[in-house]
């Protein structure tokens, strides 16, 4: 039998599922000895490292209630020291511990540790800044937010963890804000319309970003591919919800231009092949024809006819959504 | 260059670039705003209440001399007025005006205003910039609470 005539078997045979890719990998591994394919051999490894996995998350979760308590019941007890000791002094420890565990087998460790070191520094920080009475003003948040974007996006680039990915994003999102804080010399909580347009933007950022990078990555590691996965959908999620959730916020003449809006998140739903995004533009489109209904047909209609008609509106959306999601979305990314 | 790529690029540069071109927006006009007159302003601080003195005629009001290269206001008494040579405007010798304002910001115009913004701007054309030493407090100033004295020549 000819080389190629091999390849194109063990490809017959792969389509037709007879073998599996690890079942080539565990030729090569072997050097052409026994298959290790039995199924009933990789049950019980995969099961203790999912039990493992959950001990590390459970166990970020407890450390980080076990800081914030601690900070929170013996703030003055444990004195200046004691304060960095348990905030930055943790973070920067959990952080190079991180960074120094290279392993695929430390994946899910190494990203509990991330997550405990980058909620701790900035709380880190506050408390150093707070101990030597400097205010935190949007000076301060700038360059925080910068420091700790860059920080962490060093850690992304040299460790290749996913959930870096959404710290970078998040301390990025943090500067975004207050340096329009800055330009237009305005407090986070004011409801501005300059917020509500840089929200939309920030929205759009992340839809591209996740698209972009989660989308051109030939990932052989299936576990890496699952976390790449779920990120993709959290900023697609998040980039949706900032878009319209700003956007409906809006009012005026672009009322009428949120519909188009909303409709080209349908689109990109079935484009992007994503169920929370259709979802959440399912949700926004029935409180846009409520919020219509109710301001502008609600003197000439009455409440009654009114409520009945925007009744059979959100059935027909919530079937169109349903429909959509089932028909171009679940049995296309199949 | 990959289509991702290209996206990736243009998610992350977004952000950046909307930061840049309302930096420009703002910051652009006010620089050819230069004016050189100081000029001494009065605002009274008691808003709709006027106090009067002993013979229940004059009008007391507090009075602040602009200093416009620092951006600053510093109280003066009254009798000090007379010392300066004043214009009496309302606009200065280099044709600069003070009044309040909205903060309607170049393209964002159409989309409404920044309330929280608003206050005494120095403009010339279409050209403004804020009066930050006027605007400290400004709960306690409002439209009308203002006058101009004269532009010190």
């Amino acid at each position: 039998m000819e080389k190629q005539q091999i390849i194109s078997f063990i490809k017959e045979q792969i389509l037709s599922g007879k073998i599996s890719n690890s079942d080539l990998i565990g030729i090569t591994n072997n050097g052409g000895g026994e298959i290790n394919s039995t199924e009933e051999s990789k049950v019980p490894n995969n099961n203790s490292r999912n039990l493992t996995n959950i001990f590390y998350v459970i166990g970020v979760a407890i450390a980080i209630i076990g800081v914030i308590i601690l900070i929170a019941q013996n703030w003055d007890e444990i004195g200046f020291a004691g304060r960095i000791l348990v905030t930055l002094g943790i973070g920067l420890v959990t952080y190079i511990t991180a960074l120094l565990i290279k392993g695929s087998e430390h994946r899910v460790l190494s990203q509990s540790m991330f997550t405990i070191s980058a909620i701790l520094s900035p709380m880190g920080i506050f408390v150093l800044l707070n101990e030597y009475n400097i205010n935190i003003d949007i000076n301060i948040n700038i360059i925080l937010s910068i420091g700790l974007a860059i920080v962490y996006g060093f850690a992304l680039y040299m460790s290749k963890r996913n959930i870096l990915s959404i710290f970078t994003i998040a301390f990025s999102t943090w500067a975004y804000y207050a340096f329009i804080a800055k330009i237009f010399d305005i407090g986070y909580l004011y409801g501005t319309d300059i917020i509500k347009w840089a929200t939309m933007l920030i929205g759009l950022a992340y839809i591209l970003i996740a698209y972009g990078y989660y989308s051109n990555n030939d990932i052989p590691d299936k576990a890496d591919k699952k976390e790449k996965v779920a990120i993709k959908n959290i900023l697609y999620s998040l980039g949706t919800i900032a878009i319209l959730g700003a956007g409906i916020s809006v009012g005026g003449f672009f009322d009428i231009i949120f519909i188009a809006i909303i409709f080209a998140a349908f689109y990109a739903s079935i484009f992007l092949k994503n169920s929370s995004m259709i979802i959440i533009a399912g949700i926004f489109l029935i409180s846009h024809i409520l919020k219509l209904t109710s301001k502008y047909f609600l003197d000439s209609i009455g409440w009654p006819i009114a409520l009945i008609i925007s009744g059979f509106i959100v059935m027909g959306v919530g079937y169109l959504t349903y429909y959509i999601n089932k028909r171009f979305i679940k049995e296309t990314s199949l | 260059m990959k289509k991702e790529n290209i996206t990736l690029i243009i998610g992350i540069a977004l952000p950046i670039i909307f930061i840049i071109i309302i930096s420009l927006v703002i910051y652009l006009p006010s620089l050819s705003i230069n004016p050189k007159y100081d000029f001494i302003y009065s605002i009274n601080d008691n808003n709709y209440y006027y106090i009067k003195d002993e013979n229940d005629k004059e009008i007391k009001k507090t009075y602040y001399l602009y200093d416009i290269e620092n951006n600053t206001s510093h109280k003066i008494e009254s009798v000090d007025i007379e010392k300066y040579s004043l214009d009496p405007g309302p606009s200065s010798p280099d044709g600069y005006t003070v009044s309040y304002g909205y903060d309607n910001n170049g393209i964002f115009e159409i989309f409404g205003s920044n309330s929280n913004r608003n206050g005494y701007y120095i403009s010339k054309g279409n050209a403004r910039k804020r009066l930050g030493g006027l605007n400290p407090n400004q709960q306690y100033y409002y439209n009308g609470s203002f006058e101009l004295i004269g532009w010190i020549k």
